[in-house]
């Protein structure tokens, strides 16, 4: 008692701000960590009162989803459907970053414009997007989804790659072009290469914001296209609620977006504000 | 489309005899980058929002919106929607939800900052578990959640229990649920912001500092006449991105409460996804939508300005 009174205030404050911070990490995993637990729970552990903190690891919970409930389907739905859409926003978006960037396309407009476009609520296209696919017949169909997904990430990819095209300077395509390369080779062999870094960091947030949607998914996929967070979320009505195969499903689907968002730590806040604060 | 692009740099040296009939695709080249992704986003984004105006002076439900010609009604969908008492509601609970949101998550995150900027010592070694949840499926977090909120045997619960606390029903009766969903969006964002406000932060001029730790200054007043005016601008625009994804929150809030009624969360988002794909009107669902719109543009123009008259400062 008398050590602590004789303590500095200034030694007080550290002691309480590492508790703080202790606090806020333990809040921050807990969750996460608990899911992982119960997915490793057998059913009589799951259920169990007070919640048991140590136990007898089993993978049936596991085997459970993969074979009787059929997530392998909406599991390889999702990879497919993320893949295919992160390729092709990064590949159009960043054509377009380009043009706005060295080119000056649509001048100080366009930039903006697109940037605009992410302002809004998706809810507001929900129904515009259901409609017309339905009456091109491509509700419940990979390119349906996947032509949504593309444009969702457009905006993001665009100015996240102009960003990183505006700060190489434009002397190198320059020199390129006195050796002789056209403009095209000029962007392919001297400025991707350079912005390759970039490049990457913004493949893998296009790929966990695809990953992670769910709006637009629970309105315009169906049986064959549904996602896997969608069937992670359908867990409970179709079969009662089954915690310990729910879990193991959010286990599943979170997984790779825990892998994704450490591969992307260093540019997590310029990805994470397009750019508008550098970090 | 203009054949000639406006151009910034001089046009790329060709060898004489390939000029001409290169010279064409090469001009054209910045134009052929941008067009078909700005032909996409036409498509996904205005066409949409047209849509929505023209869906919304119709009478288009799931059982005519294959037929030709459906009713024009005018503004009767909008008076309808202005006069429900559930979209003001709605309006109610987006507002509660966003401002309680944004505002207790940036007091933590900026604490949490000033914190991780002094003792720089367990930055590194904290930073990877705060990304767990900023990059985490909200469908699973929403799960994850639920399972610590259940009722009888819920770890959240028996925590409480523990402690001698009678557990409020959490996912039951107003406010509960809406605390619930702010909560963990909170815990869910804190991270973001603080990563952001972190990145802010190191990035200050040292020297004004200095100054004033030479001045006397306490760390109240170098808190209050230097880091918050300083770090001002970072600070918008972490409340302008936060805002904007508490604004359209969806996924928690359907998969733990689907916005019932009596729960205080249903938010707009959750009312136009009601009106579309569970009372099947996509009129009214469209007039709501252009009301969000409306609604979205004037913030997002007021948020603009504060931040161009933050950097003429």
């Amino acid at each position: 008692m008398t050590a602590r009174r004789r303590r500095s205030p200034q030694q007080r404050l550290r002691e309480a701000a590492v508790w703080l911070v202790a606090a806020a990490c333990v809040a921050n995993v807990f969750p996460i960590y608990w899911m992982f637990a119960t997915a490793l729970k057998s059913e009589a552990d799951v259920f169990a009162y007070p919640p048991v903190w140590v136990f007898m690891p089993t993978l049936d919970n596991y085997r459970h989803i993969f074979t009787a409930a059929g997530f392998f389907r909406p599991l390889l739905n999702s990879l497919f459907i993320a893949a295919v859409s992160t390729t092709a926003a990064v590949i159009l978006g960043t054509a377009a970053a380009y043009g706005m960037a060295r080119f000056k396309v649509g001048g100080r407009f366009l930039p903006l414009w697109v940037l605009s476009t992410r302002m809004f609520p998706p809810i507001v296209i929900v129904v515009p997007v259901f409609l017309l696919l339905s009456s091109l017949h491509l509700l419940d169909t990979y390119p349906g989804l996947i032509a949504v997904y593309v444009t969702v990430g457009l905006p993001f990819v665009i100015w996240l790659m102009r960003g990183f095209f505006l700060e190489i300077p434009a002397a190198l395509e320059e020199a390129a072009w006195i050796d002789g390369c056209d403009r095209f080779q000029a962007m392919v062999k001297v400025v991707l290469p350079l912005t390759a870094p970039g490049l990457a960091v913004t493949s893998v947030f296009v790929f966990i914001s695809t990953w992670n949607e769910f709006l637009l998914a629970s309105v315009i996929t169906g049986t064959a296209t549904k996602t896997a967070p969608l069937a992670a979320a359908q867990f409970s009505s179709e079969f009662g609620i089954q915690w310990g195969p729910m879990m193991a499903t959010g286990v599943v689907v979170l997984a790779p977006m825990v892998v994704a968002g450490l591969l992307a730590q260093p540019y997590i806040v310029r990805g994470l504000t397009l750019g508008a604060v550098k970090g | 489309m203009p054949e000639t692009p406006t151009l910034e740099l001089t046009s790329p040296r060709t060898a004489p005899a390939r000029r001409r009939r290169r010279l064409s695709l090469d001009s054209a080249l910045p134009w052929l980058l941008v067009v078909p992704a700005v032909l996409i986003l036409l498509v996904f984004t205005i066409y949409p929002i047209i849509y929505n105006l023209d869906l919304s002076l119709r009478n288009v439900t799931l059982y005519n919106y294959r037929a030709a010609q459906q009713t024009f009604v005018g503004l009767g969908k909008y008076l309808q929607v202005l006069s429900d008492q559930e979209f003001w509601s709605a309006v109610g609970a987006t507002f509660t939800y966003t401002i309680a949101s944004v505002g207790i998550g940036l007091v933590i995150a900026f604490a949490l900052a000033l914190l991780f900027e002094r003792y720089e010592g367990i930055r590194a070694r904290i930073s990877p578990f705060l990304l767990v949840p900023l990059m985490a499926t909200p469908a699973v977090i929403a799960l994850a959640w639920n399972q610590l909120l259940i009722a009888d045997i819920g770890v959240v619960n028996y925590l409480l229990r523990l402690i001698g606390l009678n557990p409020p029903p959490w996912l039951g009766t107003f406010p509960w649920p809406l605390i619930s969903v702010i909560t963990i969006d909170i815990w869910q964002h804190v991270p973001f912001m603080f990563f952001v406000l972190l990145a802010g932060l190191t990035v200050l001029p040292e020297e004004p500092f200095e100054a004033a730790a030479i001045d006397g200054a306490s760390a109240w007043q170098t808190f209050r006449h230097l880091t918050l005016p300083l770090l001002s601008p970072v600070i918008l625009v972490t409340v302008i991105f936060r805002g904007m994804t508490a604004f359209t929150s969806f996924d928690v809030i359907y998969i733990l409460t689907g916005g019932a009624p009596g729960s205080g969360t249903e938010t707009l988002n959750l009312f136009l996804y009601r009106k579309a794909f569970k009372a099947w009107n996509f009129s009214e669902a469209g007039a709501i939508a252009v009301l969000m719109v409306i609604l979205t543009g004037a913030i997002a123009i007021t948020l603009i300005s504060l931040l161009n008259r933050e950097e003429s400062l």
